[in-house]
């Protein structure tokens, strides 16, 4: 028996190492070439390009890696691709350190600071500036969290959305309520998302929204009552009252009048995501970013698309994915095509009609070639409204500790009306602060 | 004189051969657990972050971060109520089951590998498959319930329950390997005691306390050795269930190392909270083994 | 009269036993049922209320969908290669180490032995971080060799589980065997090794199914998909797909079902390879 064990374990290990050594080859003739601009002219340089995303998002990936490497014949791309985006900043960063990092990578806006902090990418400017990037056509609040403004370009965005609410036409009509507007305000959305839920149990209720719990939609509630998340000394502003109020107002969603909205605990109970249940007429409008828009396609022609609603402030945050490479990659120069390839028009385009996020080009918005399936100028317009009306969030290095974690865990229990949203949030400012003075 | 001679180069071979077997396995062992086992307690010393160079910090990760860290007692809290549910209801569990198994029933083979059968599949897949089972709105046990009229429950997104539901997974998943030892135990108590102790007119309950309980005292202290040390490392489960939540209901003392140590790359602080988890469970070892004392004949020589 | 009243004893007992039993093979199988049941349903019947037992339709398209998005397959395959090396390894290097703590004579023998009986109680937890260290200066993130190497060379356990079964043969084979000219490899090669044939399965059985279920030390170390184990490449996927039933049943499925047909295939002696180790433990 142990014969044939070892026996099986041989073949195996052969199979696998020839079926392997495709990726692996990447790394051995570009070992071997010279880093210099006139030799990479002459000689085949190969970078690894690690991100994550559905299939569709792979199909697009390779779309964009075949455009280049026609416009590039001596770069070739490996696509590095992680299905889920949960464990992908720390397994970039756990590559980093066991010395096998990718070329060129995704980061999330808000871990860019932190991956800046940890000293492992690399300032981009310089290399940006050689070749005439024209920074004036980003959207100016995509750059800052960047380092822009301070002299670096640590990453580059590569498509960025606001985050906005999604109708149901047909459903409003059926109940007789007027669309939403671009100016719309909390009082307009609470009696539209009243109108449209139905007497009933979680089951068979019509829901006016479905909310989303996390910081995406929380922040830009604290945006849109003129509340900001740090103070000019870099305090913690989770106890301020306009973000007090603001997360009052969409817990309120949940709990007034029996809930416009299925509770966390209910949504999970119904095995949907709030697009879901969006596509399935179970709830009348539901919040996202662009990608929303992209599950959209049952629902062609029926569908608006409007600014998430306001109080005191008009200004969106922006959500966004980045580009960066690490600062001991092989091939600066070559990466730095590929991201640079990656923010053109080109390649804008091709990105852009994967519905994931918007354009971080100014110049590319009224092209139309990208738009998606049932999906118009105008549905697309009201978003540029908002990237040029937007302000940066501060994501500051502890950012993910102390908005992903901390913020996250305490005012879950208020979400779930265990507790006052006052009393969660006072608990995380104070957690926050110490983790901010550490 | 030869002889000795001969004696003392065949004991030479012999030392040399001995070296010689066991030489690689020793080299795994000190590369891959001796080692690690003195970095990471270098490490729980420093504050790393993996990739800049670690910072000596002394006793701080222990006496300063630890004390005022609430995630920290709020898992130690979670991981012992964990463990005070699987193990004891585990056992006992696998005990009446091995009893039904060891009478002399037709089909026992069958019965035997089904209560079996979730030892050997991963957690990761039995996670996926419960999530699914027990889901508020569309799971089928809240369906079952409802059959009978009974209210369903939120049992892996309500804080009151989740702790208990992954308790219940955790001991479906391992009943059947403590039943399997337990039942091999039972299988070696020799029949004619009972023979015995019936003729002298035992009940059923003495023979249990005097015959059966006595005798498989070994495999019921391997059965808890390994409950112990599965339990106070449970964290496959937790990931893909719950990941800790809702809230910090879930969330278990080596999730709580996990993050800390690849989620917020805090190298030396997750080391620190390792070690003191191995202490913790090196103790209550040491306890077990008081508490089982000479009832077992545990073959060290 | 007596006998009459005992067998009816006898019987109802046994009509007792077997319905407790039935209901336990229901508790512990129906689960895996309905994850094969749903795998092949419809998204809009895991939606249904009352949910029904069987599918509308028997459908492979859920099966498609998960393949195209997480090569499970490459997976499985990836995960059956990492088991085979590293019980292949564990088999041999733990016995050889078996054979010479039980057989042979050696300086700090005994000093060794106890050393090993005390690393069986050290956590995964802790050695996680520094391996992860060592695998990176040997530059092995992210390969094939951080999944096998670690356990390559055998592990506290199987030495001691094998050496407790080597004490069990009667040492007089061994001398005879060496009356007859044969050297400690042969000894151990031809005259043991036949005759450790449980134990091994049982170690066989143990290491194979630790190593295909570990998550914890493949979710740190390994990140390329081609290179992810089947455990790895199932949360992955859920991670994706959170709410899609019919397709996360899909892929626990495809991850669950050759240990399952492997099980089935060979229940009494894995379960009987299982229960020497407890003895012997």
């Amino acid at each position: 028996m142990r014969k044939t064990t070892v026996s099986l374990a041989l073949i195996l290990s052969l199979l696998l190492t020839t079926a392997c050594g495709n990726s692996n080859d990447s790394k051995s003739p570009a070992a071997s070439s010279a880093t210099g601009s006139n030799a990479s002219e002459t000689k085949e340089v190969n970078i690894r390009f690690a991100f994550w995303g559905t299939p569709d998002e792979k199909l697009v990936q390779e779309k964009i890696k075949a455009a280049f490497e026609q416009e590039h014949p001596n770069i070739k791309v490996t696509l590095d691709h992680v299905s889920s985006a949960n464990d992908f900043p720390a397994s970039v960063l756990t590559q980093i350190a066991g010395g096998n990092a990718p070329d060129v990578f995704y980061i999330g806006e808000a871990l860019v600071s932190s991956f800046v902090k940890k000293n492992v990418l690399l300032d981009m400017l310089p290399l940006a500036k050689e070749s005439n990037v024209d920074f004036d056509d980003f959207f100016p609040a995509l750059l800052d969290p960047m380092g822009y403004n301070d002299g670096h370009m640590w990453a580059f965005p590569k498509d960025a959305t606001p985050y906005m609410i999604y109708y149901n036409k047909e459903l409003f009509d059926k109940a007789n309520v007027p669309y939403p507007t671009n100016e719309w305000t909390w009082d307009d959305f609470d009696k539209a998302a009243k109108a449209l839920t139905s007497e009933g149990d979680s089951k068979s209720k019509q829901y006016g929204f479905a909310q989303d719990l996390w910081w995406g939609p929380l922040i830009t509630s604290i945006y849109k009552n003129g509340g900001k998340l740090l103070s000019d000394d870099g305090k913690s502003m989770l106890d301020d009252p306009k973000t007090v109020e603001a997360l009052d107002w969409y817990k309120s969603l949940m709990y007034r009048d029996g809930g416009v909205s299925p509770t966390p605990d209910g949504l999970q109970g119904t095995g949907m995501s709030t697009v879901d249940m969006f596509l399935a007429g179970k709830a009348a409008m539901v919040s996202g970013g662009r990608w929303v828009s992209y599950s959209l396609e049952p629902l062609a022609g029926k569908w608006g698309v409007v600014p998430f609603p306001q109080k005191t402030g008009s200004s969106s945050p922006l959500l966004f994915v980045t580009l960066a490479m690490p600062k001991n990659t092989e091939h600066p120069k070559e990466a730095f095509e590929f991201i640079k390839f990656y923010v053109s028009q080109t390649a804008q385009e091709i990105n852009s009609s994967t519905g994931l996020g918007m354009p971080v080009l100014k110049s590319v918005t009224n092209s139309g070639k990208w738009l998606l399936e049932g999906e118009s100028q105008d549905h697309v317009q009201v978003f540029f409204d908002q990237l040029n009306n937007a302000k940066s969030l501060p994501f500051h290095p502890s950012w993910s500790k102390t908005i992903d974690e901390i913020f996250m865990r305490e005012i879950d229990p208020a979400m779930r009306n265990l507790i006052t949203v006052e009393d969660a949030l006072g608990r995380a400012k104070k957690e926050i602060d110490k983790v901010l003075n550490e | 004189m030869s002889k000795s001679k001969a004696n003392k180069k065949k004991s030479m071979t012999e030392s040399a051969y001995g070296y010689l077997f066991i030489a690689p396995n020793l080299l795994g062992m000190m590369v891959f657990v001796i080692v690690p086992i003195f970095t990471s307690l270098l490490m729980s010393f420093t504050d790393w972050d993996l990739i800049n160079a670690p910072r000596w910090v002394g006793l701080s990760n222990f006496t300063d971060k630890m004390v005022h860290d609430q995630q920290f007692w709020v898992s130690l809290k979670n991981t012992f109520i964990f463990s005070l549910l699987t193990i004891p209801l585990g056992i006992v569990a696998a005990f009446v089951i091995a009893l039904l198994l060891n009478q002399s029933i037709k089909g026992v083979n069958l019965y035997r590998a089904a209560v079996f059968l979730p030892v050997g599949i991963s957690m990761i897949s039995i996670s996926v498959i419960w999530r699914w089972i027990l889901n508020t709105d569309l799971g089928i046990l809240n369906y079952v319930l409802s059959l009978v009229n009974l209210q369903g429950a939120g049992w892996l997104s309500d804080e009151n329950y989740a702790l208990f539901s992954v308790s219940a997974i955790s001991i479906w998943k391992n009943v059947g390997f403590n039943m399997v030892i337990l039942l091999a135990g039972l299988k070696g108590v020799p029949s004619h005691l009972y023979e015995a102790a019936t003729i002298d007119g035992a009940g059923a309950w003495r023979r249990m306390a005097r015959i059966t309980l006595p005798l498989i005292t070994p495999s019921l202290f391997f059965v808890s050795i390994m409950s112990v040390i599965g339990s106070f490392q449970v964290f496959d489960l937790i990931y893909s269930t719950t990941s800790g939540g809702p809230g910090d209901s879930t969330r278990v003392i080596y999730y709580w190392v996990y993050q800390n140590g690849f989620k917020f790359f805090e190298m030396g602080y997750a080391s620190a909270l390792a070690w003191v988890v191995f202490i913790m469970l090196f103790a209550v070892t040491l306890l077990q083994m008081k508490f089982f004392g000479n009832k077992v004949n545990y073959e060290m020589d | 009269m007596t006998s009459y009243t005992t067998s009816t004893r006898v019987k109802t007992k046994s009509f007792l036993i077997h319905a407790v039993m039935i209901v336990c093979c229901i508790l512990f199988i129906f689960p895996f049922l309905w994850m094969a049941l749903t795998s092949f349903k419809s998204p809009q019947e895991i939606f249904q209320w009352p949910p029904r037992m069987f599918p509308e339709e028997w459908s492979w398209r859920n099966y498609q969908e998960v393949l195209t998005a997480v090569p499970l397959l490459r997976m499985l395959l990836n995960s059956l290669f990492v088991a085979v090396a590293v019980t292949a390894g564990t088999l041999l290097f733990s016995s050889l180490a078996a054979y010479s703590f039980a057989r042979l004579r050696f300086k700090g023998k005994d000093l060794l032995f106890s050393m090993y009986l005390g690393t069986m109680m050290v956590p995964l937890m802790v050695t996680l971080i520094p391996t992860f260290v060592i695998m990176r200066k040997l530059g092995m993130v992210d390969t094939y060799y951080a999944l096998i190497i670690p356990g390559f060379f055998g592990n506290a356990f199987g030495t001691f589980l094998l050496r407790q079964f080597f004490m069990t043969i009667p040492n007089q084979l061994d001398e005879a065997a060496r009356i007859d000219g044969c050297g400690y490899f042969g000894i151990y090669m031809r005259i043991l090794m036949p005759l450790m044939k449980p134990a091994l399965a049982s170690l066989f059985i143990f290491t194979f199914m630790g190593v295909w279920n570990d998550f914890l030390w493949p979710l740190v170390v390994i990140q390329t998909e081609s290179v992810k184990t089947i455990t790895l490449g199932l949360a992955s996927f859920q991670g994706l797909y959170t709410t899609k039933y019919h397709l996360l049943m899909a892929a626990a499925m495809i991850s669950v079902l050759p240990v399952m047909v492997a099980y089935i295939s060979s229940q009494r002696y894995f379960i009987e390879g299982i229960t020497l180790t407890g003895l012997k433990g």
